[in-house]
């Protein structure tokens, strides 16, 4: 797999982001600080640095079709039932971001339109026509869209092991 | 790297967002707290204790457990939560690998028709 962040450094801290992360499990208010700033990180707090957009996003994926990035974009849509995966747009790509082990969750509602830079893995996934009828039915879409949907889909993916919102 | 975790407030350094910012459920509580069992009872056995001694599930009425949203009552969930309780039992009754390994099918099989997104962190529940 490519990466891009180097190896053992970037690892290292995505191990101690999850652990980080995981151990708000039960919080009910995000911790304050740096209310300045206008970030909020969720998963783990990421550097915002060395990021890409969606066509570095891609060159990253021609070696070996999965790559160790940050990427960075604007929120499109978020899962309104649960926040468990969100669209990040950046020209003329949408990136499907999904969360490490299911493990973090964004807002289900008033990201659409910021913002974010997601650090984890990128990779091409084909989405069945299940899994997209889901993530319709997730994103609040008509019946007559749903049940539109007949084929399978190859989609630019990304599993984040930490993502930072920008208001 | 470092962020702060219910510590008090402070002026400086990120904010992290507790891991559900969102509204929870009962049922998705009660998923998490079966989830981290299953943590628990495999790292057990895998480890250095080698057993399931003292190993039992929590014995949720999954029924009556109130959903995040109510799309996620598919069709046949009700005998689904039904079918999954009862593997519940059978491990507390006797705890050992094939039972342990029955509770992860019975999430699976759920799973995968109601709410598809937990599925690869459930896999990594399994028994190698």
């Amino acid at each position: 797999m490519m990466n891009v962040l180097g190896n053992g450094p970037f690892w290292a801290a995505v191990a101690i982001g999850i652990v980080t992360g995981l151990g708000c499990a039960g919080s009910s208010a995000p911790i304050e600080g740096g209310a300045e700033s206008g970030q909020m990180f969720y998963g783990s707090v990421i550097d915002l640095d060395e990021t890409v957009d969606a066509q570095g996003l891609r060159s990253a994926l021609e070696n070996e079709g999965r790559a160790a990035v940050r990427f960075e974009g604007e929120i499109t849509a978020t899962c309104a039932k649960k926040g468990c995966w969100m669209d990040v747009a950046s020209g003329e790509d949408t990136v499907f971001v999904r969360f490490l082990d299911y493990g973090f969750f964004v807002p289900t509602e008033g990201a659409e339109g910021k913002r974010t830079v997601v650090e984890g893995e990128a990779f091409f996934d084909t989405l069945t026509v299940d899994m997209l009828r889901h993530y319709a039915e997730d994103a609040g879409e008509s019946e007559a869209y749903i049940a539109s949907i007949s084929e399978p889909e190859l989609q630019l993916a990304f599993t984040a092991t930490g993502v930072m919102i920008e208001d | 790297m470092l962020a702060r975790c219910g510590t008090s407030p402070s002026s400086a350094g990120p904010r992290l967002a507790p891991t559900q910012p969102n509204r929870t459920s009962p049922l998705a509580e009660s998923m998490r707290h079966l989830d981290a069992e299953l943590v628990g009872f495999r790292t057990q056995f895998l480890g250095q204790v080698g057993d399931w001694d003292g190993a039992a599930f929590t014995e949720f009425d999954l029924n009556d457990l109130a959903p995040t949203d109510s799309s996620m009552l598919v069709d046949g969930y009700q005998a689904l939560a039904i079918a999954f309780e009862k593997r519940i039992l059978e491990f507390n009754d006797h705890p050992n690998s094939e039972a342990y390994s029955s509770v992860v099918s019975g999430c699976i099989s759920c799973h995968q028709k109601a709410c598809p997104g937990p599925l690869e962190r459930i896999a990594k529940r399994e028994l190698p």
